[in-house]
């Protein structure tokens, strides 16, 4: 605070009198990001933290002017593109910057500067424009990344792929606590202040809980590699909600609305995301669509804020009718419309819908045939409106995430129906610890749901290619997470026929 | 621009706290909640901010409440406040400010009575790992609704560890834990010059509580290794651990 108090401080800054912000130490401690990319621009994030475990990451509330840059080559000689963004404590000295005026399909460099300080670089790229024919997209689906379950390995060997874009598919961040040596990365350097114990409830909360992930290496390296585009499950509030229910019956709705206000602001400020995206109150818009020339459109859904509660009461049920019931949705009215709608018109040659849950029906407990009511098989209506549309539409590839599991799924709108597309579920990057893989259950499961082409129990993410007529992708396992250091292989490969979807072991 | 500042004070949200004094003692698990009240009184929603200021003395988790407040709704955030064993007595002042207002709690700080128990002689109470909502100092604050609750499921040993600042001559450790999914296998350990001792250890329990005597020990410390879990073996569940 360098001597000035925050109320002096607050004060000035309301009468238009603030002095020039003090000099800080490094402030890029949270990495770089880009993301959402379109075909002239992408949007570039950081965030300024130079005591990024300290709330309000060291900073006092003043405005810190931050410069950027995109250049063409990775020495920025050849800047095409800069400019002065205002980061403001009332969004957590947050960055996000919407570069337009970028060439399609083009690899750009781009970094910060505060305060003599300068960025670690990153790299970006561009979507193809929407009239070209790419010959491929390339790009990997990961989500689920609980710090205290491991280390983020997997992210660097994701770093070093040849990708487009990634797909980040939900559970961002945990909101439960984390000791002090990070749980089971014991890592006695860490010393995290109990602060890290502490639910995440309020903003400042769960601003500190996106700062301690952002500072890990590994994800730094991931975000610096590649434009992301992301879409949130339930840990970035709170587990399991749906909508305005909290996964505790003893919180009133109004109650719960508040927290999800102060975890979708936080969500915005710390990923690359636009502008409009900016939630109101305990609103946020987040599904959306991404052109990537005529090979694909992404469609990147919201399941968690707009569904109906979970059916009988959630967690696994058998013989559930409310699950079959019509008005109950996933998606929400709205959001559904507009799937099936933008589906229905794309004249892609891939529609690839980028969401959390798994949509495949999935029977636990063998004979008992249990089913998950908080996953697509607890809103059967949904899914078999877009199962059967996708019946119709040659060329659709469900990603999901949640679950901590591999699985490969072909997808029929009924048992006896022709397989109309495929699903790839991928693992977490950590959250379960090393995994294994398989287990009983999913030995089980593979046995009494002839669908499953694969269950796998270990961490890592799955790297899919598009071609023109055929998609592949590659389960890539880790071997251990809770050591640093684990290696990555190939675990399966499945390529799958667009025309003729059934995925098929490469 | 003076008309400005005014309009924007009336309409920050003030700041509460409850109760308006606090009055607890040394060692990590005996001391008290604030609860920060941040009310918006205006008709439009804000973000309102809450600053938290002790001396060193005192600890406490967080220093800064930020939320989302719509109109007229009220958020009660919880803060813990505890002194370390060795605190001198005195009283202590937590300064909570809110944009507009401040409010100071006087904290009163004693140490255990003579005569308190080996509970509340603790200094520190730790864990491999613990819930939010289920922290090590769970499992010895007399109540049966609370426990102590590892993170890690279907992973094993855990660790709850109980230490005092000199050493206390112990020969019993009763463990209670949960009727669904409680505890089954577990190693009482107590510290000694030469590193952890087993004095008891408990196989394939099914009961709530189960008392484990041993030829006493004096220790500055005790610990509950536990190996497994009935039910679904997922977790370490300690409802209460009381030493003798």
């Amino acid at each position: 605070m360098v001597g000035i108090p925050r109320r002096r401080l607050l004060a000035l800054a309301m009468a238009g009198a603030l002095p020039a912000a003090p000099r800080i130490d490094d402030p890029f401690t949270l990495g770089v990001a880009s993301g959402d990319p379109l075909p002239d621009g992408v949007l570039l994030w950081t965030r300024l933290a130079p005591r990024p475990l300290e709330p309000s990451g060291g900073l006092p509330p003043v405005r810190y002017p931050v410069q950027w840059q995109v250049a063409e080559d990775s020495r920025f000689t050849r800047v095409v593109r800069d400019g002065t963004y205002t980061a403001t404590p009332e969004y957590g000295h947050s960055v996000h910057v919407d570069v337009r005026g970028l060439r399609p399909d083009r690899e750009y460099h781009y970094r910060f500067r505060c305060r003599g300080h300068v960025s670690p670089p990153g790299r970006t790229r561009t979507a193809p424009a929407r009239t070209a024919s790419p010959a491929a997209l390339r790009f990997a689906i990961a989500s689920c990344q609980a710090y205290g379950d491991g280390y983020y390995d997997a992210w660097r060997h994701l770093a070093t792929e040849d990708l487009d874009v990634v797909l980040f598919l939900g559970d961002y961040i945990y909101e439960g606590a984390i000791t002090s040596v990070g749980g089971d990365r014991m890592d006695s350097s860490l010393r995290l202040p109990d602060t890290f114990e502490l639910e995440t409830d309020t903003l400042d909360l769960y601003r500190m809980r996106y700062a301690l992930y952002r500072t890990d290496p590994d994800l730094q390296a991931a975000h610096a590699a590649f434009p992301w585009v992301l879409t949130w499950d339930d840990h970035e509030v709170q587990d399991n909600y749906a909508d305005g229910a909290s996964r505790s019956t003893a919180v009133a709705a109004r109650d719960f609305l508040v927290r999800r206000a102060n975890a979708y602001r936080a969500y915005w400020e710390n990923q690359p995301l636009r502008r409009p995206r900016q939630p109101a109150g305990p609103d946020m818009s987040l599904y959306r669509r991404f052109r990537f020339g005529d090979l694909a459109h992404a469609f990147v859904l919201d399941t968690r804020q707009h569904r109906s509660d979970q059916a009988c009461g959630d967690n696994l049920r058998a013989g559930c009718d409310a699950r079959d019931d019509p008005r109950r949705t996933l998606l929400g009215a709205e959001q559904r419309d507009w799937l099936l709608g933008r589906m229905q018109r794309s004249p892609a040659r891939w529609n690839v819908l980028a969401q959390q849950v798994m949509m495949a029906e999935c029977r636990y407990g063998g004979a008992a045939g249990r089913l998950d009511m908080d996953k697509w098989d607890g809103y059967a209506a949904d899914r078999a409106r877009i199962l059967e549309l996708a019946a119709r539409m040659p060329g659709t590839v469900v990603v999901s995430g949640d679950i901590h599991y591999n699985y490969a799924a072909d997808l029929r709108p009924r048992a006896d129906a022709p397989v109309v597309a495929v699903e790839l579920v991928g693992t977490s990057i950590s959250s379960g610890g090393d995994g294994s893989d398989s287990t009983p259950q999913l030995d089980l499961q593979l046995r009494y749901n002839p669908h499953l082409r694969l269950a796998n129990a270990q961490r890592g993410y799955v790297r899919c290619e598009l071609g023109r007529d055929s998609m592949r992708a590659d389960f890539r396992v880790m071997s251990h997470v809770t050591r640093r250091g684990g290696t990555i292989a190939t675990r399966a490969s499945f390529v799958s026929d667009r025309v003729r979807p059934g995925l098929v072991t490469a | 621009m003076i008309r400005l500042l005014t309009a924007a004070l009336l309409t920050v949200p003030p700041v509460a706290v409850d109760p308006g004094t606090l009055a607890i003692t040394t060692g990590q698990c005996n001391g008290g909640d604030l609860t920060v009240r941040l009310t918006n009184t205006s008709d439009e929603p804000v973000y309102a901010d809450a600053t938290l200021d002790a001396p060193a003395a005192l600890h406490l988790p967080r220093s800064l409440i930020s939320t989302w407040l719509p109109p007229g709704y009220t958020s009660d955030v919880p803060v813990a406040v505890t002194a370390a064993t060795g605190t001198p007595p005195g009283t202590y002042h937590v300064r909570v400010r809110g944009r507009g207002r401040a409010v100071d709690v006087p904290v009163e700080v004693t140490a255990p009575p003579p005569g308190a128990g080996l509970l509340a002689l603790a200094s520190r109470v730790t864990a491999s790992s613990a819930r939010a909502g289920s922290p090590a100092c769970a499992a010895i604050d007399g109540r049966l609704d609370t426990m102590w609750n590892d993170t890690t499921g279907r992973r094993w040993p855990d660790r709850w560890q109980l230490d005092w600042q000199s050493p206390h001559r112990i020969g019993e450790v009763e463990v209670t834990t949960t009727a669904d999914r409680g505890l089954r296998d577990w190693d009482v350990q107590v510290a000694a010059a030469a590193g952890w001792v087993t004095v008891a250890s408990v196989r394939g329990n099914s009961a709530t509580r189960t008392v484990s005597a041993f030829t006493p020990r004096t220790t500055d410390a005790v610990r509950v290794v536990t190996l497994a879990a009935n039910g679904v073996n997922d977790q370490s569940r300690l409802v209460e651990v009381v030493i003798r």
